[in-house]
């Protein structure tokens, strides 16, 4: 059987009673933000027309004390939020996300709080940006045949200050995936998105992978337009070459055609790393629409599947050796 | 010092300084292509030794494909003669490899021999010796490109022609192996 009519058992015989019950709990969440949103409005009235009416007389104090009763307000109206859906949202992940995950990733562990380590991140050596915010969510662990998998949400952030106002830069935001093999490589291997050859075409790219990665090599390889879209390091120029075949750039050209989003690998050690620029916020029920469409559903599964084809296609537990 | 004398010393400075930059690049491309080939030497010579082994596994088993294991030990044993040319041991090298591709699928026909650990483990090295000769065809090909591609554009091709700079030939196939197979005509044979 395919893996979408797989998916499509899945969700007509399990996913969609859960659906659903989760439908039944949005409608009192919302109902409650109603409610919330009333009580805020009132209270929001009350204090702006009792300013109103004193507001000849009012010290700078009192101008103060408004100022910080209507943030606090607003900050509990949102906070409210968060604190109505959090079962929501757990029961999604638990119920839902968590049984898609399930239909091709063995062993599966789920925890929606945690995510990638940060040592794991870097060991990755994909991002070599400055950060000083790490955060993350949706860890998932399990394994693919013989191949252990973790992945997550990632959001990398460096906040830094322009002046007098403090200014927070995204370096990361999307999935993090790491596969580890049963044999190792001699080399890494980094295979970057070439942002310069989409920006300044092939002749300045070239200069700038050379003086970008100092510390390994660049690999010129064959296919234009896996040239186009990655720039490849590598130490061992043979090593490079025979894991990035001719059949694999094509996979990887067809890979990042399909899914628009950014990716980069590397191969380290016993371990592939993988990113997608997502930017995004995934598995995530809503609380006004749909919980989760059909549409969805397959959004979730298909960056999944993805990756999980691609990363099989690559053979790399009969392909790399010692 | 007046200031046509300056122009004129920064020009020549500038001229001499482009000079070195460009015939520099040569030399290093020039090198990348020996290194390349000295790789690819490296392969072929692994491949060279694995035979030997291979051969005397084989032998007691397919009694039939005596030929074609005579013939690879010949091939052999040319490729590693000092006295042959490149060209030569290009053609030597491209027919072991048909010769010891057809060879593993003669191994379909003989059970015992599949499921000799000896052999399964010779065979496996042999798929990764092969592998890695491919990619260090293809890093001696990119290197030779780069290597003409500078002897050929303006301005290095000025440098090149002053310095005897000698156009190098990319690895290749025979016409004949362009063609695409016919598989029908495989199973008929």
């Amino acid at each position: 059987m395919t893996a979408r009519r797989e998916l499509r058992q899945l969700y007509n015989k399990r996913l969609k009673p859960k659906i659903r019950v989760l439908e039944r709990e949005q409608r009192k969440i919302k109902n409650k933000i109603l409610i919330t949103f009333i009580v805020y409005l009132t209270l929001n009235i009350i204090l702006f027309y009792s300013f109103s009416q004193f507001w000849i007389d009012a010290t700078d104090g009192s101008i103060v004390f408004v100022a910080i009763t209507f943030f606090l307000l607003t900050f509990f109206f949102i906070a409210s939020f968060s604190f109505f859906s959090r079962s929501y949202r757990k029961r999604f992940k638990d119920e839902v996300v968590k049984e898609i995950f399930m239909l091709f990733i063995e062993d599966v562990e789920f925890i929606p709080e945690s995510y990638i380590p940060e040592m794991t991140f870097q060991s990755s050596q994909l991002l070599s940006d400055r950060y000083n915010r790490y955060v993350g969510e949706d860890f998932v662990k399990g394994r693919v045949g013989d191949i252990k998998l973790e992945f997550s949400e990632l959001r990398v952030e460096r906040t830094t200050r322009r002046g007098k106002e403090q200014v927070t830069e995204s370096v990361f935001n999307g999935l993090f995936f790491k596969y580890e093999f049963n044999k190792a490589i001699s080399n890494p291997i980094l295979v970057h998105a070439d942002k310069a050859h989409r920006l300044v075409g092939k002749m300045f790219s070239k200069f700038l992978q050379r003086i970008s990665k100092p510390k390994y090599s660049p690999v010129n390889l064959e296919s234009i337009e896996f040239e186009k879209m990655f720039a490849v390091y590598c130490d061992d120029q043979i090593q490079a070459r025979v894991i990035l075949n001719p059949l694999t750039m094509d996979k990887m050209v067809k890979f990042q055609n399909r899914y628009k989003e950014l990716i980069e690998l590397s191969l380290i050690d016993n371990c592939l790393y993988l990113i997608v620029h997502t930017r995004k916020n995934h598995f995530e029920p809503k609380i006004f629409g749909k919980v989760v469409s059909w549409k969805e559903i397959t959004e979730i599964f298909d960056l999944i599947d993805i990756v999980k084809s691609f990363v099989a296609q690559l053979n790399l537990n009969v392909r790399i050796r010692r | 010092m007046s200031l046509s004398l300056i122009v004129a010393i920064g020009f020549i400075g500038f001229v001499f300084l482009i000079t070195i930059v460009i015939y520099n690049s040569l030399v290093s491309k020039k090198n990348e292509v020996e290194n390349a080939q000295g790789g690819l030497d490296a392969q072929l010579k692994q491949r060279y030794d694995l035979i030997p082994n291979l051969v005397a596994t084989v032998r007691e088993f397919m009694q039939h494909e005596k030929g074609v294991l005579e013939r690879i030990v010949e091939l052999r044993t040319a490729a590693l003669k000092k006295s042959i040319s490149p060209k030569q041991k290009e053609k030597i090298n491209k027919e072991i490899s048909t010769n010891l591709s057809g060879l593993m699928v003669q191994v379909e026909q003989y059970p015992d021999l599949k499921s000799n650990t000896n052999f399964v483990n010779l065979q496996n090295t042999l798929y990764e010796v092969e592998e890695n000769i491919a990619a260090s065809r293809r890093f001696y090909n990119s290197a030779v490109t780069d290597y003409n591609n500078s002897i050929e554009m303006f301005p290095s091709n000025i440098f090149a022609k002053v310095f005897n700079y000698k156009r190098k030939e990319v690895f290749n196939i025979p016409e004949i192996e362009r063609k695409n197979v016919n598989v029908k005509s495989l199973f008929q044979s």
